[in-house]
């Protein structure tokens, strides 16, 4: 006999058993013999919980919350009895429609629950929906039980971190991936050998929340290919894994198969950080579909215009009302879920300067979603990525609200590294400021708050950023207007492939240099997928819309580029074995040529460096802090050269007064171009010939041993 | 749904015909108790199974945990592969030693002790 009060019916109706359900926790839960649902809304005049036999067209039952069931804003009840594999639910609300004031309650549609955990409709990837259905996205209960054996956040120090940016459909979706689901969480979990040899130690996904491949889907007209949302920068809901990306997700079980990859990932020493899209939702503007938040409470979820338009700071219709008390509320009770339950490492915000708007768009001095979320208990040891900008014109590299947590994708890297892998003149002091983590933008927050990178899923990849002068985004069928235009890249000669040995060995070696400058900077580098083997996407730098080879990693090319790949691992392991160049410090750049100094910026005769603009050669000695109270560590020799003719460096000895030894040669042919500290060949003589547009990297120290 | 209990020389073998779901996991829980009250190995028998959802997986593997905290051993035979499948991608394959068939089952039991 079941002792629990609320385990009892106090209601029926058409042979379904209720009582009032409990306010809290939000969504669907579990509680002994029933289900318990409750949902939030300030203006409705009432709800009725809908529930459907899964993927029947026609609802099982419409039970109307009775209105004593109301506390507050809140409708909650308990079902008894529920099957709950096999129901999907939603809600119906009546309430005012008058979009003028910001109310679009509409009584004919059933919208999903903002907390849903698992949603349905689509379950399989790019499976044509039943277009018919007027409920396309529905949620469903979960279990929320997992065996973890004892895992956890893995908790790395930022500084550690080498990030890797990837797709989970793009990572494994060629047929060259060689794995058993392709596309899948499942596929990327059988890839964790492989990023093991690479050598990363943190995977970023691009959004893996609920998402609808076939929002704006459409046919090109000359190629006849699909095109569609394949990024998934567009959210159904929240707290939802995406079920097109589980093998299983037909079974419903996108759940335990992204657990399943998390707890493997964290097996293997590597984290998994999610990029979450809170600042609009897929909902549109006035002319798009009802969904959930729209149905629910329109003017507490967005922002809103004095006379109930959208405000577009996302550039994508809506934008979501984060710093409303009740939408706050949300963001933090999803990314605690994501911690709590999914042992998710870290979150990466996309536009996350919308975070910091007030409900009229204005920007907040001390936004109180940034401030909850950096004070939070549960994701205390979250790491908190900002992309510090919107599209609505707020830049707030070096500047977003950061509360001594906050780390930022570092535009700024991306921006003066490809001008200055291009010879660009003019980027010189920047340059400096860059490979030292950038203390021009975050001197009182520490390296670590920049994550650095040269390339992201958004724009070229390192491969084309050295074959293309322009964008080449017809396949897209917008015409080629859009994705940016400013992308600072260098064709070396040729637009695109070429047969010319000569430009293809400097295309070759251009990315080299990247990795160089990216590996070797202070701060958190990030690569993205298939970068380290000279993945192409032909030109095309904004391939949102693709799921094709365009997109795809193509795996063949980790053995046509071998040279490229074995050359990433090296600088990876070399960022690994050397804390000098992931220093949680900036480096001293003060005190000259002693040993005050944690690095000194040289000229090619030795001397003083010349930071005029015409100079494309940037040369610096950076040692470990250990030297400022004598005792010898690691020394680096770090020779740029951008310029298009070989440089002849002035070698000065090491402090500790040991020989240079080569670990970095971007000149020299594969096998010889990069060397472990044990296998490091020694300098003979007082000075080195950096080749042209060449890095070379020495190092003396106790590790040569 | 059924489910049939067989004494064998190593072990109780349970044959399990239909559906493990949300629906089914609860009566074939009742159904095990001969089986999972006493003292002996257990090998559960798939030949008859075509589908285990996630309530049935759950089953599994509160079953699983009940015999291991008992020194008991467990194994499933003659699972299907593409159950093989869902059960390796999200996660449960692991905790399970699985064998082609009930006397291969058997067999296994016998040797390894």
């Amino acid at each position: 006999m079941d002792v629990r009060i609320d385990s009892y019916a106090t209601h029926d109706f058409a042979g379904y058993r209720f009582r009032q359900g409990k306010a809290l926790p939000f969504g669907a839960s579990v509680v002994g013999n029933g289900v318990n649902f409750s949902v939030f809304s300030s203006r409705a005049t009432a709800c009725s919980l809908v529930l459907f036999e899964n993927g029947a067209p026609l609802p099982l039952v419409e039970i109307d919350i009775p209105p004593e069931f109301r506390i507050g804003d809140v409708y909650a009840i308990t079902v008894f009895d529920l099957p709950i594999e096999d129901i999907e639910y939603g809600f119906r609300f009546d309430g005012p429609s008058d979009p003028h004031r910001g109310l679009r309650y509409d009584r004919t549609r059933i919208v999903a629950d903002p907390y849903a955990r698992v949603m349905s409709g689509r379950d399989t990837w790019r499976e044509e929906p039943d277009w018919t259905n007027n409920y396309q996205h529905r949620s469903r209960v979960s279990f929320d039980d997992f065996d973890w054996e004892g895992d956890r956040p893995l908790e790395h120090h930022m500084s550690d971190l080498v990030m890797y940016e990837l797709h989970i459909r793009g990572f494994t979706a060629h047929p060259s991936s060689g794995v058993s689901a392709p596309g899948t969480f499942a596929g990327l979990r059988e890839k964790i050998p492989y990023l093991k040899r690479l050598g990363v130690n943190c995977v970023e996904l691009l959004p893996v929340f609920e998402f609808d491949e076939w929002e704006n889907s459409r046919t090109h007209p000359d190629t006849g290919e699909w095109l569609g949302n394949y990024w998934g920068y567009s959210t159904l809901g929240f707290f939802a894994p995406k079920a097109g990306y589980a093998s299983t997700g037909r079974f419903g079980m996108q759940i335990d198969e992204l657990k399943t990859l998390v707890k493997d990932l964290h097996a293997n020493g590597i984290e998994i950080i999610l990029d979450v899209v809170f600042n609009h939702t897929a909902e549109g503007d006035h002319r798009g579909p009802t969904i959930s938040f729209r149905g629910i409470d329109n003017s507490t979820y967005y922002m809103l215009t004095p006379d109930g338009w959208y405000y577009n700071f996302s550039g994508c219709g809506n934008t979501f009302n984060c710093n409303h008390p009740v939408v706050r509320a949300l963001v933090v009770d999803c990314l605690r879920y994501w911690a709590a339950e999914y042992h998710i490492d870290g979150f990466r915000f996309d536009l996350a300067s919308i975070l910091g708007r007030d409900q009229n768009g204005a920007p907040l001095a001390n936004p109180p979603l940034l401030e909850s979320l950096a004070y939070d208990p549960i994701l205390s040891k979250c790491k908190l990525i900002a992309e510090a900008w919107d599209a609505g014109g707020l830049y707030q590299v070096g500047s977003f609200p950061a509360y001594g947590r906050w780390a930022e994708w570092n535009g700024k890297f991306r921006d003066s590294a490809r001008s200055y892998l291009r010879s660009k003149p003019g980027t010189i002091g920047e340059i400096a400021s860059r490979v030292q983590g950038s203390p021009d933008l975050y001197s009182s927050r520490g390296p670590s708050t920049s994550v650095n990178f040269i390339t992201a899923h958004d724009g070229f990849t390192l491969a084309d950023l050295f074959a293309y002068n322009e964008k080449h985004n017809d396949a897209n069928g917008e015409g080629n207007r859009d994705g940016s235009d400013d992308n600072e890249s260098w064709n070396c000669g040729a637009e695109g492939p070429t047969d010319d040995p000569a430009i293809n060995a400097l295309r070759l070696r251009l990315a080299k240099n990247a990795m160089v400058l990216l590996l070797f900077s202070q701060g958190v580098p990030m690569l993205v997928m298939g970068d380290e083997f000279g993945r192409t996407q032909h030109g095309n730098n904004n391939v949102y819309c693709h799921d094709n080879e365009l997109a795809w990693v193509d795996w063949t090319y980790a053995e046509t580029n071998a040279e490229l790949f074995a050359f990433t691992r090296h600088c990876i392991a070399l960022r690994a074995a050397l804390p000098v160049v992931r220093s949680p410090h900036f480096p001293n750049a003060l005190g000259g040529e002693g040993r005050d100094a944690d690095i000194t910026f040289l000229g090619t005769d030795g001397g003083a460096a010349e930071w005029a603009g015409w100079n494309s050669v940037l040369a610096y000695r950076l040692r470990e802090r250990s030297y400022r109270d004598g005792t010898p560590g690691d020394e680096l020799m770090v020779m740029f050269n951008m310029h298009w003719e070989e440089q002849y460096f002035r070698l000065t000895p090491p402090l500790d007064g040991s020989p240079w030894h080569v670990l970095i040669n971007t000149t020299m042919p594969s096998g010889t171009d990069a060397f472990q500290p044990l296998d490091a060949p020694q300098v003979t003589g007082s000075s080195f010939i950096a080749g042209p547009r060449s890095v070379v990297v020495l190092i003396s120290g106790s590790r040569l041993h | 749904m059924s489910v049939e209990i067989v004494v064998a020389d190593t072990a109780d073998v349970v044959r399990i015909t239909g559906s493990i779901d949300a629906k089914t996991a609860p009566e074939i829980g009742l159904a095990l108790q001969p089986a999972l009250g006493g003292t002996r190995d257990v090998v559960v028998d798939f030949a008859g199974v075509g589908y285990v959802s996630s309530a049935g997986l759950r089953l599994l593997l509160v079953i699983y945990r009940k015999l291991q905290a008992e020194s008991r051993r467990l194994v499933l035979a003659a699972v299907k592969d593409d159950i093989i499948q869902v059960m390796s991608h999200t996660g449960f394959l692991p905790f399970f030693t699985v064998a082609a068939n009930e006397s291969d089952a058997l067999a296994t039991l016998s040797e390894s002790r």
